[in-house]
């Protein structure tokens, strides 16, 4: 049995978790091996001097303390569900969060188109634009549609020309774009971010370099989703490239945890020679959903970690008429802040907009992707 | 933070809750602690989660409260880490200076060498649980220190049963590394 191993059972073993069977194996091989009793000695002495720290104590005035507060009607502290993730895993679901706020916005787009009459944004818009908004961002539709209405109405001036409704593919497409921007964006980061290895700890190096990767790791996961859940067909050099990339990101996540500038020299190795070319792909419809039904998938994802949409959410604006009732989408507005959108526009002119909210409740309007009404370069 | 009216809960519920109070402050406080570092920080912390409790004491049984209040502890804990993280960055050198023992050594009746003998040796295991990376040291702390179950620990960071025994192992491991000579057979 390997070192690593023999560690492994040795500590299940001090807890009592290892099964009989493995446990008389265990006990013979103590027997036998010196190196073995030794590091089992040694595990149980750290543990005895783990538990040898005396606990703390509260204060006298605690319980005192803490009725007061009680009495006082004071509310459970808001960070109490804010379930913190590691941001790799957080980055996982980001993108589930962020399809499902645009789920949000299909009703909110498409009443905000009816009521303007179609009034167009000039594509010439600039960013990033600063407005300047109420101190502390209102939370998105409280109120349900209405409310996600008038945020539509205040924060876009205008509706894009040209809507489109949400579907798997659509989703798939700015998942697509979104992957890719991030991966380029990613490329000239890493390489700058490398060389600066000589001057701070590799862990510092990746930090800087989270959001991105956020962004990247969000959109490969959509993908993924909407594979998984057999909506999407990828083409097979497109599967390639993205396993390339998540194999890349996890590379940088194992990097950062472990402080390893090796993993990280050989990730951004592999991204300078990641060809992104085959992120340029349609994909294959394999199965047409209702809307309804898609959203409703979203949002089955989306509330398994009440945790995912406070970080990043996406706003696909759509003139796909909603049918059916709004209720869901309410609870999830209710639930959560929309501190970043992407607009979709018809198909084939996918026009990204993030939107960040910064604690003054300043939102600034970032274009990331302008294409006008011109479809892309897609093969 | 919302602010809500006033309702008396269920007596009977009120009774596990001041027992729980009673059971579980300490112990909360003391994982706050070994968690943030701070342990006036960390009394604020335990007296949120019984807060917290309280405002939810009809949807949690008693028989859940331990590890409910654990995992609340632990989402306030990394909250407030997370919020300190680029203060600390910059205070860091500011703050060692300042650190003194998380919890001071009983120095009852010990002869001045052997306080400081163990003053010593309690800084040390300190420091060692300090250098296990945060998501390892959260399982230590709850299974190590604390003496939850797996399955508790597995409720309470929301991870599987199989990942808590990996951590945990892992974070043995670290700690000790960290500790080096002092566990040496």
């Amino acid at each position: 049995m390997d070192r690593k191993r023999l560690e492994q059972e040795l500590s299940l073993h001090v807890d009592g978790r290892l099964p009989s069977g493995r446990r008389e194996q265990l006990l013979d091989q103590l027997d036998d091996d010196q190196g073995a009793a030794r590091l089992l000695e040694e595990m149980e002495r750290a543990q005895e001097l783990a538990r040898s720290l005396p606990p703390s104590h509260v204060g006298s005035g605690f319980t005192e303390g803490l009725w007061q507060r009680i009495r006082s009607g004071e509310g459970t502290p808001d960070a109490v569900f804010r379930e913190p993730l590691p941001w790799m895993v957080k980055a996982h679901y980001v993108a589930l969060g962020a399809a499902a706020a645009a789920a949000l916005l299909v009703a909110a787009g498409f009443v905000v188109d009816a009521w303007r009459g179609a009034p167009s944004r000039s594509d010439a818009d600039p960013g990033p634009i600063a407005v300047r908004s109420d101190p502390a961002p209102a939370p998105i539709g409280p109120r349900g549609a209405d409310a996600a209405v008038a945020n539509v109405e205040s924060d876009v001036a205008g509706s894009p020309p040209g809507l489109y409704p949400i579907s798997a593919f659509s989703v798939a497409q700015a998942g697509q774009d979104e992957c890719l921007l991030a991966v380029q964006d990613l490329k000239s980061r890493a390489l700058r971010a490398v060389k600066r290895l000589d001057q701070q700890e590799v862990r510092e190096v990746v930090t800087e370099l989270e959001p991105v990767v956020d962004r990247a790791r969000g959109s490969t996961r959509v993908i993924r989703w909407l594979q998984d859940e057999r909506m999407i067909e990828l083409p097979s050099d497109f599967d390639v490239a993205l396993k390339l990339t998540e194999g890349i990101l996890g590379r940088i996540q194992r990097a950062h945890q472990e402080n390893d500038s090796v993993q990280f020299r050989v990730a951004v190795d592999d991204i300078q020679r990641l060809d992104v070319e085959p992120l340029h792909r349609d994909f294959g419809v394999i199965c047409c959903r209702d809307a309804n039904e898609f959203l409703t998938r979203f949002q089955q994802e989306f509330v398994r970690d009440p945790g995912i949409g406070r970080t990043f959410q996406v706003r696909i604006v759509t003139g796909s008429p909603m049918h059916g009732p709004f209720a869901p989408l309410g609870e999830l507005l209710e639930m959560h802040s929309i501190p970043r959108w992407i607009e979709l526009g018809p198909q084939g002119s996918l026009r990204i907009q993030a939107m960040t909210i910064d604690e003054n409740g300043v939102r600034r309007l970032h274009r990331l992707h302008a294409d006008g009404d011109q479809a892309p370069a897609k093969r | 933070m919302q602010s809500r009216a006033v309702t008396a809960p269920d007596p009977l519920a009120l009774v596990a809750f001041n027992r729980a109070v009673g059971e579980h402050a300490d112990g909360l406080k003391t994982f706050a602690t070994r968690m943030l570092g701070d342990s006036l920080a960390a009394e604020d912390v335990s007296q949120d989660a019984f807060l917290a409790l309280y405002r939810h004491l009809e949807q949690i049984p008693p028989s859940a409260f331990r590890p409910w209040l654990y995992r609340v502890a632990r989402n306030l804990c990394l909250d407030q880490l997370r919020r300190r993280r680029f203060k600390l960055r910059l205070f860091r050198d500011i703050e060692r200076d300042d650190d003194n023992p998380l919890v001071p050594v009983d120095t009852s009746g010990g002869r001045p060498d052997e306080i400081a003998e163990a003053r010593e040796s309690q800084a040390q295991i300190e420091a060692a649980i300090e250098k296990i990376p945060p998501r390892f040291r959260e399982v230590f702390l709850l299974c190590e220190l604390q003496g939850l179950s797996y399955e508790d620990a597995s409720g309470i960071l929301g991870c599987p049963v199989k990942t808590i025994s990996t951590r945990l192992f892992r974070a043995r491991q670290r700690f000790r590394a960290a500790l080096g000579d002092e566990i040496k057979v």
